[in-house]
């Protein structure tokens, strides 16, 4: 029973895969294909292996719809009717039908096809009403290029023989000279070929011998008793036969009209874990190279899921490996790399050409235009990429939907169209393609676009936006909002996409599986919809946080950035009618609490959120520390505070228990490196429970004065090492990136070196220092100059990545280390930012390049860094250091006052615009000051305009950098160090104000 | 049924015992897997008291129910004695039971055990939510409690909702 059971389900797992290929042939046949011998064929395959593993499974209903199928095509093969449209329709209705019965197969046998075998009838008898004389000699088997070649003639034959007849013995395998011959299997009669033919069985084996040679041979003689007399016809005799000649000559030189042939090397190129029965086999299909092998899916998921949890043991490993260890670190290399290429293996089991899916589509297109009354061509193109199994899996509805919804609105009748001046025919392109460890399928259409005013129009309607919202939006933004619930801008709803699912389901759906949808339009012209999705589901970047002292996860690609709450300074939650929302460079993003969430069971009401917000801003907001995860939902931008954050990790992810599967709140779960279980949280399930999607106010633009809000940037190069991290520097730091080859590196002592230019360039390897994977030497070889090292020296790299202008905050938790500023998230991912002059102190300390000799401690200057900023505050404080002037750092003008009172020093840097206060205050309060009469200041800032250089001046500042030339800020800091403040200045000290 | 069979086959039902709340309960030895002292559980927030959380046993998620809460008691601190009772796959699949303590394997005639079902196991002492208490044992020196899994699942299915 069970058996049974699990061969129907392989039938229908199969036979799905079939009815695609029928689907896809019989509409390209209709469409006019240039190949339709070859759809021809394409359609006989399938229907033949469809009978044959219906047949093997015991479901007749389906094995019997399917032969008339096939039959009837064959009498389209053989020319005896055309392919006309009345005939593709049979074809796909019973097709239609036939696909009703594989998806309920176990309930297939009762079912009534009398409707589908009626309206096939017609086609199935035009072959036996057929008066035309002569059936070719095994027409069944031989491709119909082949057959319809063949010039023999004859009354007689009117075998069949199926692949299946014919087992192959592993003797056959072994007699068979693969490489000289072909293989034949030949059923006949003995009864015809002797009555009919007058040929006896001595004539027909000769007649065999002189054909090829036979390999093996069997005779039926069931039942057969003496008392019952002679053997009654048919006595069938089935050879198989290896010879040198191809199919038409082999059937010539046989001669032996009345014999069935069939072709065998496919067969028997295949491994022999073949099913006895089931002519899937049978299509003239070449041997697949390296062959291949059917492997239940729950054994691949177990192999994914050792290949995970080899991961983590390697996780484990890397902590607990004493880095310095040569051997050791050797060893956890090769474990790495060896991990990866296993994980890598695993997940590429897991694959499937998208092509599976792509191919119902022409058939879906098809039958929409025909309904529509429209005229569309789909164009298909990547077919051939491939996508994890449970990916493509849920991408089939968002996927047809979509179709649908082209199909529905994109495209126009010929009568608009014509109107529009665009050709009668309307054509949706549909494209897979890979593109930087992500699958994109485009879905184009040269329709009439999305009016984005009627989507403004309606949105406001619904009360979704407000005006002016709709007014800041992009126009991407404003495309994507068809992707909320209940929003349909097509004015009038048809049977086809207006049937309650809406393009919410296309978002959901997507999300399930970390993909996203972009949608692109020029009203008129066309929309363009691009699904862009994960490779794989299995592994998952997570970022691991904690909330009342518990750890949880989620996946990287939701988080936009972390913040970290400071409460003095401009990343703060406020309350907003009652509402708590962060701002965040100009903008208010709603925010919810993960722990407020988590404590309560009821999705939260108006009142819940008032309530939280009420008592959290109640008291003093000051209190509020830890971080705001910003994350994404669809087109909804939230917060999430948590206490802290951990940093980022690959997780292996495991289902969520069934039982808890209700729980909206969390997606999956995971076993971490130390063996305890944490909870993966589901971005769209905290969404809802916390309320945030109702929100009436999504994300508003907050009307404040920028310079509170002032924003650093920077230009970083970014680039990899190891196969983890990914690593930063400030692109100004670095003077040249060269390509090298690893083995130009040779070893010079303890030390490496590398010819640049002629220069003897030491390399500086990251893991020496730092606690980061080893050298990753398989994605490439830089070596990074920065632009001053005392020695010539490079950091190696194994990829340039990128080099943006970002945003710059830094994180310090996930990774605090000598040589280390911090780490960012960029990207999506977690960046550590290099502290290279300190990095290149560290390596020339080990290995005696003495630096400069340091002054005595009376000698040192003491300069006072100013700046909000805690990327430049490190930056410029580690510039500062590298020259042996003592640092002192305040993140705001009245924290560098307060220093300013409390020690002394020698000059002092203040960035300008600063929260609480900002440069130029604190420079005329220095200036009021007459204590400071002699402090040169410098002005170190982003704003590089006259009107600013002017300001500054005038409030105090004796020198202007823009950010950040290390070499021109250290040699103006420098001069100003030795030379004081420019007399004049001093002179003048009622020039402020 | 006829005496004679009862004579001849006396039918006898093994149990694995365990306290919850110094009180002596059972689960039939076919519904268990193992017990474990595996009782590092994550919580899960948002369920019901009823789930004590998550565990790992041997690279598989286990949900943890506790039987405590499910019998109507007092939840407590896990402490060394505290045990993992593994249910076996039939019943549902990953799922253990946290109790207070380990006790031994018992073997019991048909006769020993009364169902339950008729009053309710008033019996069990404040056990506010008899329900996964299918029937009661009369041992030689106290009475076990005899716990249906299957009711517990079906009860936490629906305390989650």
């Amino acid at each position: 029973m069970a058996a049974e059971s699990n061969q129907q389900q392989r039938f229908v797992v199969e036979a799905r895969e079939h009815l695609a290929a029928l689907s896809a042939a019989i509409v390209e046949l209709e469409r006019g294909a240039s190949d339709p011998a070859e759809q021809v064929a394409r359609i006989l395959r399938s229907a033949h292996s469809l009978k044959g593993g219906a047949g093997f499974s015991g479901l007749t209903t389906i094995e019997r719809l399917s032969h008339a199928m096939e039959t009837a095509v064959e009498n389209v093969r053989d020319g005896r009717i055309a392919a006309s449209a009345e005939v593709i329709d049979t074809l796909l209705f019973a097709l239609d039908r036939l696909s009703a019965l594989v998806d309920d197969a176990e309930h297939s046998q009762g079912a009534d096809i009398t409707a589908p075998l009626e309206r096939l009838q017609p086609l199935v008898a035009a072959g036996e009403a057929s008066t035309e004389p002569a059936k070719k000699i095994s027409a069944r088997q031989i491709t119909p290029s082949q057959a319809s070649s063949t010039p023999r003639t004859t009354t007689l034959a009117k075998s069949t023989a199926a692949v299946s007849e014919f087992p192959i013995s592993p003797r056959v395998l072994e007699t068979w000279e693969r490489h000289a011959s072909f293989l034949y299997g030949v059923k006949l009669d003995w009864f015809e070929a002797e009555r009919d033919l007058g040929l006896s069985p001595l004539e027909v084996a000769r007649r065999i011998e002189r054909a090829g040679t036979s390999l093996d041979a069997r005779m039926e003689l069931t039942g057969l008793t003496l008392a019952d007399g002679l053997p009654t016809p048919p006595l069938w005799y089935w050879t198989i036969v290896s010879s040198a000649l191809p199919s038409e000559d082999f059937a010539q030189q046989l001669e032996i009209p009345c014999a069935a042939i069939v072709r065998l090397e496919s067969v028997a190129n295949k491994p022999q874990e073949k099913k006895p029965e089931g002519g899937a086999q049978a299509g003239p299909r070449g041997p697949a190279a390296g062959g291949s092998l059917r492997i239940p899916v729950t054994l691949i998921d177990r192999m994914m899921s050792l290949a995970g949890e080899l991961v983590l043991v390697r996780n484990q490993a890397k902590r607990s490996t004493d880095a310095g260890v040569d051997t050791q670190r050797q060893l956890l290399r090769r474990l790495d790399a060896l991990t990866n290429e296993m994980q890598d293996a695993a997940l590429r089991m897991r694959m499937q050409p998208v092509g599976a899916l792509f191919d119902r589509f022409p058939r879906l297109v098809r039958d929409l235009g025909r309904q529509l009354g429209k005229q569309i061509d789909l164009e298909i193109a990547g077919a051939d990429v491939e996508l994890d199994k449970t990916v493509l899996e849920t991408l089939a509805d968002p996927l047809t939907h979509l179709m649908r919804n082209c199909c529905d609105h994109g495209i126009e009748t010929p009568d608009e169209r014509g109107r529009a001046g665009k050709s009668p025919n309307g054509l949706i392109r549909l494209a897979a393609r890979q593109e930087r460890g992500q699958i994109v399928i485009q879905i184009k259409d040269d329709g009439r676009g999305l009016d984005r005013d009627a989507i403004k129009r309606k949105a406001m309607q619904q009360g979704v936006k407000q005006r002016d919202e709709l007014d800041r939006m992009s126009e991407r933004e404003v495309n994507e909002l068809i992707l909320l619930s209940g929003f349909s801008t097509a004015s009038r709803v048809t049977d086809l996409s207006g049937r309650g699912v809406g393009m919410d389901v296309v978002r959901t759906n997507l999300e399930q599986i970390g993909g996203v949808v972009e949608i692109d339009s020029v009203f008129g012209e066309g929309a363009t919809f691009t699904l862009r999705l994960p490779l794989t589901l299995a592994i998952l970047p997570c970022l691991l946080m904690t909330s009342e002292g518990e750890r949880f996860a989620i996946p990287l690609r939701d988080v936009e950035e972390v913040v970290l709450l400071r409460s003095e300074t401009k990343a703060r939650i406020e309350c907003a009618d009652h509402e708590e929302v962060l701002r965040l460079r100009g903008k208010l993003v709603p925010v919810m609490r993960l722990a407020e969430v988590l404590r309560r069971r009821e999705p939260f009401s108006a009142d819940t959120c008032a309530a939280i917000a009420d008592r959290h801003h109640g008291q003093s907001a000051e209190l509020t520390r830890g971080y705001v995860a910003i994350l994404r939902f669809g087109a909804l931008r939230f917060g999430m505070v948590v206490d802290d954050v951990l940093g980022s990790e690959e997780i292996v992810v495991k289902p969520l228990h069934p039982l808890l599967r209700r729980l909206g709140s969390y997606g999956a779960a995971t076993i971490l490196g130390d063996g305890r279980v944490v909870l993966i949280l589901s971005c769209e399930g905290l969404a809802r429970h916390s309320g945030i999607v109702h929100r009436q106010r999504r994300e508003v633009r907050a009307e404040l004065p920028a310079a509170a809000e002032a924003m650093e940037t920077g230009a970083l190069l970014l680039f990899r090492y190891g196969t983890a991290e990914l690593f930063a520097v400030p692109l100004g730091d670095v003077r040249r990136i060269v390509s090298i080859r690893p083995e130009q590196i040779e070893r010079v002592g303890e030390r490496e070196m590398i010819a640049i230019d002629g220069t003897p360039t030491n390399v500086l390897r990251l893991d020496r220092f730092l606690r980061v994977s080893g050298f990753d030497e398989s994605r490439g070889s830089f070596l990074i100059l920065p632009r001053q090292a005392k020695a010539p020296a490079g950091f190696l790299a194994s990829e340039i990545v990128d080099t943006p202008t970002l945003d710059l905050r830094l994180d310090d938790r996930a990774y605090r280390a000598d040589g280390i500023l911090g780490s960012g998230l960029i990207l999506g991912q977690i960046a550590i930012f290099l502290d290279v002059f300190r990095l290149i102190a560290m390596w020339e300390i080990e290995h005696g390049v003495a630096p400069a000799a340091l002054p005595g401690p009376s000698a040192r200057k003491r300069v006072l860094v100013v700046e909000d900023t805690e990327f430049f505050r490190r930056l410029v404080t580690s510039y500062l250091a590298a020259e042996g002037w003592e640092v002192a750092a305040a993140g705001s003008g009245a924290e560098g006052l307060e220093k300013l009172n409390a020690e002394s020093f020698d000059a002092v840097v203040s960035d300008i615009e600063m929260p609480v206060m900002d440069g130029l205050t604190l420079a005329r309060e220095v200036r009021r000051d007459g204590r400071f009469d002699r402090l040169p200041m410098l002005a170190l800032t982003s704003l590089s305009s006259e009107e600013d250089r002017r300001k500054a001046r005038s409030a105090g500042f004796d020198a202007y950098e823009v950010k950040l030339n290390r070499e021109t800020f250290l040699e103006t800091i420098r001069s100003l160090l030795t030379s004081g403040r420019p007399a004049a200045l001093v002179a003048g000290g009622a020039q402020h104000e | 049924m006829s005496s004679l069979a009862t004579v001849s086959a006396p039918v006898t039902r093994t149990f694995v015992t365990f306290r919850v709340y110094e009180r002596l309960y059972g689960i039939e030895v076919c519904f268990v897997r193992e017990v474990s002292t595996q009782i590092a559980v994550t919580p899960v927030p948002q369920a019901p008291a009823i789930v004590r959380g998550l565990t790992n046993l041997r690279s598989r998620i286990h949900l943890v129910l506790d039987l405590r809460a499910a019998l109507g008691f007092p939840v407590a601190a896990g402490t060394a004695e505290s045990r993992l009772v593994v249910l076996q796959a039939g019943v549902a699949e990953h799922v253990g039971l946290l109790v207070d303590r380990g006790g031994e394997i018992v073997q019991v005639a048909q006769e020993q055990i009364e169902d339950a079902a008729a009053d309710g196991a008033v019996q069990a002492g404040g056990a506010s939510r008899p329900s996964a208490v299918s029937g009661v044992c009369k041992l030689a020196d106290e009475l076990m409690l005899i716990v249906d899994p299957i009711r517990l699942i079906e009860a936490t299915e629906k305390a989650i909702g």
